[in-house]
């Protein structure tokens, strides 16, 4: 359970968001315009933000600016329409933050705030170990068990990726996102078809399956008990 | 050098004469020049004429006025004008019956001078050179009465006349085929222009207006009416369009809550319960119809963005083969080989993302209508600063007269309507052309699918109104969904 802020000024979007939150068991507040957020922000102790990108009063990415200048650095998501994503917004990334371009599915947004939430394992690690996984990221080999698995390069980073957000719904659209560079929605089982050969290599049919397919929405990564 | 040039320049000159203007000048001269010859020659037959007819009547006053005098009289009467000097041109002669001159300045009676007492025109005897109005009648005595006037001043009027005619004229003429060619070159352009703009028009840039000055001919009358009937029309297309995106809109709200409450059922009955997997359904349904929703307000979005603020210059080379690779297990997934060529390394300036987007949407359309074991190839071609990216298949193709119709929203092959897809990606890559004023068509790759993508602008248009090649025009993306395709 985490504590989540909503600053979003259209009413349907805000009650969207805070029904799907409530529903994982989040604990949810919002807030309809800029000024209102940021006092929310800077008194409340969150573990995230929804932020809008569009705000009477105060925009969102100054509120972001105004809150990382008071030294809170609450991970924030952050909705925009397609005409205002500038470079900006794409470069929230850096800062530890991420964006959903409006419309969204609400799983994209709740796996989205999951991920920004935990913070990826491992992140200062050269060798991630995930149960019997293990990958080596300087000699670039991975491994289950005692069999050597064969990846190519897009598996590779596929396997990190999934491996960091262990136990967590990871989206296709974060995949072709950070996988691909791809920001926008594409109707094709590319997705689909890179996981699928990763998982081929994984789950071999005598193994336990550790790789879920999440239908419509994503993948996990299970952590074998 | 030259001899480039003759042909060029004969090319021109062939194409200047067929130009309705220049042939507007030509008749303009024609009709002037003619009128002007009309107007030339009547003056000119007038003129003559009065001063012959003045002439004329001077030698026939002369003559009555001798004969009446007294026989015996007309001698002297004769002799004595002769001495009123050089300035009397009217010369007079009496001759006896045998013809021999008796007295007067006219030597000897002209041979062809019919004596009936009106005017002829004759040589004169001692000259022949000189022209003479003359007449002549035989008196009661026998004699002959022979009255003349030289005609040469008047024969030099007309001369004078027809000089001036000539240096008149001509001058007109070639005036007025300067002037008329011009202003017949000038309307042309104009007609040109609007004719250039027009096209664009009904190639779908709807924004797209008519020349027009203010005041102006009856062109620009026209203009402005052509225009504000494209205003009117626009405003329809435009909330036409806007119902359909309003709609899209409305409904993504409604889907999603009900996507939410199916999945919160799913949870409620347990994924593996008949009634779960019932639900689990429905959602795939619920599913698609949110993918339409978001791709149709997606396209929308790119249509109004209109920004070049992202556009960059980046690495097409890299971008081609980036997309190409990231499908090369998507195709063998297929068995189908998926061949990867660039016979160059390409910068263009553009939107990174949305040209990503429409080389993915591209390729993924290619394979996903290629059957198994077929060849899908993604080639970079053209030249450095005008490359073309080709993205050929041998599947079913797509017949000739759908070929400016499979951009258009929802259209669908009958031949695909079983492949899974919202007959909206290839309208989204032509909306992704359109913005950066690129060129895109589909032809004939026997068999198959060839599609050519043009990464760069057609006429230097600016990017917002870039013609996307033989891409339909708007009016036709209304069309409704039940029509559909690939």
């Amino acid at each position: 359970m985490a504590a989540i802020l909503v600053i979003e000024d259209d009413a349907d979007t805000a009650s969207e968001i805070e029904a799907e939150l409530s529903r994982l068991g989040h604990l949810v507040e919002c807030a309809n315009d800029g000024p209102r957020g940021l006092e929310r922000a800077c008194t409340g102790h969150w573990d995230a933000m929804v932020v809008d990108r569009m705000l009477p009063g105060l925009d969102g990415l100054s509120l972001i600016q105004d809150l990382r200048r008071r030294g809170i650095a609450t991970p924030s998501l952050v909705l925009s329409a397609l005409q205002h994503v500038s470079d900006r917004i794409v470069g929230l990334r850096a800062g530890g933050d991420d964006y959903l371009i409006k419309p969204f599915a609400l799983g994209e947004l709740a796996a989205r705030l999951e991920c920004l939430i935990r913070r990826p394992i491992g992140s200062d690690r050269a060798i991630l170990h995930v149960g019997p996984l293990a990958l080596d990221l300087i000699a670039r080999r991975a491994s289950r068990g005692q069999r050597e698995l064969d990846l190519l390069g897009r598996e590779f980073q596929l396997l990190e990726f999934f491996m960091r957000r262990a136990g967590q719904l990871v989206t296709r659209q974060m995949l072709l996102e950070q996988i691909f560079g791809y920001h926008f929605e594409l109707k094709s089982n590319l997705v689909d078809v890179h996981v699928g050969r990763l998982r081929r290599k994984l789950d071999q049919p005598d193994d336990p399956p550790m790789l879920e397919t999440r239908r419509g929405i994503g993948f996990i990564l299970h952590v074998p008990a | 050098m030259f001899r480039h040039r003759v042909p060029v320049l004969v090319g021109a000159i062939g194409s200047i004469c067929r130009s309705r203007g220049v042939r507007q000048g030509v008749g303009f001269a024609a009709v002037l020049g003619l009128s002007l010859l009309a107007m030339f020659c009547l003056m000119y037959w007038r003129s003559t004429d009065l001063l012959f007819e003045t002439l004329d009547r001077t030698v026939i006053e002369q003559l009555e006025l001798l004969s009446a005098r007294p026989p015996d009289m007309l001698p002297f009467m004769i002799a004595s004008r002769m001495h009123h000097g050089p300035e009397v041109v009217t010369r007079v002669g009496l001759f006896d019956g045998s013809g021999v001159s008796l007295v007067g300045d006219i030597a000897t009676l002209p041979a062809k001078l019919i004596l009936n007492g009106r005017v002829q025109a004759i040589a004169a005897p001692h000259d022949a050179s000189e022209q003479w109005r003359a007449a002549g009648k035989r008196l009661l005595d026998g004699r002959t009465l022979v009255v003349a006037r030289d005609a040469s001043e008047i024969l030099m009027v007309r001369a004078d006349l027809l000089r001036g005619a000539v240096f008149g004229i001509v001058p007109a003429v070639l005036l007025s085929l300067a002037g008329g060619t011009l202003v017949g070159f000038v309307t042309e352009q104009r007609l040109r222009r609007i004719n250039a703009i027009s096209q664009r028009i009904i190639e779908g840039e709807l924004d797209q207006r008519l020349p027009e000055r203010p005041g102006g001919d009856e062109l620009d009358r026209l203009c402005r009416i052509v225009n504000s009937i494209l205003a009117r029309l626009n405003t329809v297309i435009e909330a036409l369009r806007s119902t359909g995106e309003n709609i899209a809109h409305d409904l993504r709200t409604p889907l999603t809550s009900l996507r939410a409450r199916l999945e919160r059922s799913i949870e409620m009955a347990g994924r593996d319960t008949s009634v779960g997997r019932t639900i689990e359904q429905s959602l795939v349904g619920v599913d698609q119809a949110l993918s339409i929703v978001t791709a149709l307000l997606r396209i929308s979005e790119i249509r109004l963005v209109r920004r070049t603020s992202a556009f960059e210059t980046f690495d097409l080379t890299e971008v081609v083969q980036d997309v190409a690779d990231a499908f090369q297990p998507v195709a063998e997934e297929k068995r189908i080989t998926l061949t990867y060529r660039a016979s160059l390394v390409a910068m263009t300036l553009g939107d990174r993302q949305l040209i990503i987007e429409a080389l993915a949407n591209l390729i993924d359309n290619a394979v996903k209508f290629t059957p198994e074991h077929g060849n899908v190839l993604v080639a970079l071609d053209g030249t450095s600063d005008r490359p073309v990216v080709v993205v050929a298949d041998n599947g079913p193709g797509i017949p000739p007269y759908a070929r400016t119709q499979v951009f258009q929203r929802f259209y669908r092959l009958d031949q695909s309507r079983a492949t899974p897809g919202s007959g909206l990606g290839l309208h989204l890559v032509s909306e992704i052309v359109r913005l950066h004023g690129f060129s895109i068509s589909p032809d004939d790759n026997d068999p198959g699918c060839r599609i050519e993508l043009r990464l760069w602008k057609d006429d230097g248009a600016p990017p917002d109104h870039g013609a996307v090649g033989t891409v339909q025009p708007h009016f036709a993306k209304m069309r409704p969904a039940s029509e559909v395709a690939r």
